[in-house]
């Protein structure tokens, strides 16, 4: 932010979506979801995505075991642990829908566009995708 | 050393209330149970949090671990900000704050907005905000019986505080950035990054009609950092005050309408600026009726008003 915007700069962002039991795919607020990460949500991902946590000087245990298993963090897809993050934030959407709704998630997922350098347009260019099962 | 002395302990006391209020409103809104439900796993402990053991944050972020948390937060906070116990629910209010926006930091990023009224916890923790304007004072558990200086140096630091805020914010951007922040698309390009997603609090999408008045913006973004610079003179010079933070709240609706960024927080600690002596005495003011009929009854001719601001002596006989 110190360093201001740079129009020649690629960027990327992330859209949190939900897919429905109806069949829906509806645009979901984490605000709504987690609180308490008000203002910090996006950086909450964005660390989740570049696997921030794994590159700590004392990483957490299932971490650790997870580094073993894959060979190294340069074996480690990106988002790791988003999963985790998206069934977190999956279980708080089904919480707040009634046990009958319509509207109660089967997948949640994070889809991840790239707004491309040089012009104001082409703002939305897919990247990739994380989804999770609920 | 007029400045320090202008500090009062209903000054302070007030100032109290509002800080520790703050985070008691914010926590009360905010769902601690939730938190407790992400990942430990993709929790990256900052500071000193570092020095805690994995298996703590394995027990803490629960949502019964969040929960006892909160409830012990909330209490703490419930007591400061009302003044009871208030040299003991000051330190601990400081303390548990200070462990939840680094529990929250460590989620997500150095996000300042909070920052100042964390600091003014700090100010507020090591000196005598419970004299007046306090429980503690009204069951005569404290008396406001410090020289002035004791209520008065802590309200000018925080007022510092918050002007070095934006007076470093400023140097920060013109060493970091030099003159290129000035640039026709350094704020729209900021505005619709923070725009795009759906992971800000807000959703406003005003930052993509930014690009057609590009030519406009180096000098609404040179009038902001002028702005910070000239911040300190809201402490220093009383005149200037309201203008500054009248300008301050139109930046920060600017932020969150076009870049969906919001300080709360920061706004809320506005109001360290106001001088609580004067508000309590417009509201100790009888009301104008029984105040013109208090002029008629001491006499026609005798009676006349003191002048402008003097709140102790509004008539002259």
């Amino acid at each position: 932010m110190m360093a201001g915007g740079d129009l020649e700069s690629d960027r990327s962002y992330c859209v949190l979506r939900g897919e429905t039991i109806s069949g829906e795919t509806i645009d979901i607020r984490p605000i709504g979801l987690t609180n308490a990460m008000s203002q910090r949500n996006w950086s909450m991902v964005n660390a989740t995505i570049s696997n921030q946590s794994f590159k700590l000087s004392s990483i957490h245990p299932d971490n650790a075991l997870l580094l073993k298993q894959v060979g190294g963090i340069e074996h480690l897809p990106q988002g790791a642990r988003m999963p985790d993050l998206l069934t977190a934030w999956g279980m708080l959407y089904n919480d707040q829908q009634p046990i009958s709704s319509p509207h109660r998630l089967k997948a949640i997922r994070i889809d991840m566009y790239r707004w491309s350098s040089g012009r104001y347009a082409d703002y939305g260019t897919f990247i990739t995708s994380w989804r999770k099962e609920l | 050393m007029n400045w320090v002395g202008r500090g009062s302990a209903l000054s302070l006391g007030v100032a109290r209330s509002i800080v520790h209020g703050t985070f008691l409103i914010s926590a009360l809104a905010t769902s601690f149970s939730a938190l407790g439900q992400l990942p430990v796993t993709i929790l990256r402990p900052t500071g000193l949090m570092k020095l805690l053991p994995w298996s703590f944050y394995d027990r803490l972020l629960t949502p019964s671990g969040m929960a006892v948390f909160k409830t012990v937060m909330l209490l703490s906070l419930l007591l400061s900000t009302f003044g009871f116990l208030t040299s003991f629910s000051t330190r601990l209010s400081f303390v548990l704050v200070l462990f939840y926006q680094g529990l929250v930091r460590s989620f997500g990023h150095y996000n300042h907005d909070e920052m100042l009224a964390v600091y003014y916890l700090a100010v507020l923790a090591f000196t005598p905000c419970g004299d007046l304007f306090s429980l503690d004072h009204w069951t005569k558990r404290k008396q406001a019986n410090q020289p002035g200086f004791a209520y008065g140096y802590p309200i000018l630091l925080m007022q510092l505080l918050m002007a070095w805020l934006y007076f470093s914010s400023a140097l920060v951007k013109l060493r970091v950035a030099g003159l290129k922040y000035l640039s026709p698309d350094n704020f729209p390009v900021l505005a619709i990054y923070h725009s795009l997603d759906n992971l800000h609090d807000t959703n406003f999408k005003l930052a993509f009609w930014l690009p057609q008045i590009r030519q406009l913006l180096p000098v609404m973004v040179g009038l902001v950092i002028f702005w910070e610079l000239l911040f300190p003179l809201a402490v220093f010079w009383r005149r200037s005050r309201w203008w500054i933070l009248g300008f301050g709240v139109l930046f920060h609706l600017m932020t969150l309408f076009f870049m969906n960024l919001f300080f709360p927080y920061q706004l809320a600690m506005y109001l360290i600026f106001v001088d609580w002596e004067k508000v309590a005495g417009w509201i100790n003011r009888p009301p104008q009726h029984l105040y013109d009929t208090q002029l008629h009854a001491v006499g026609k001719g005798q009676a006349q008003r003191a002048p402008a601001g003097n709140h102790d002596s509004r008539v002259k006989v």
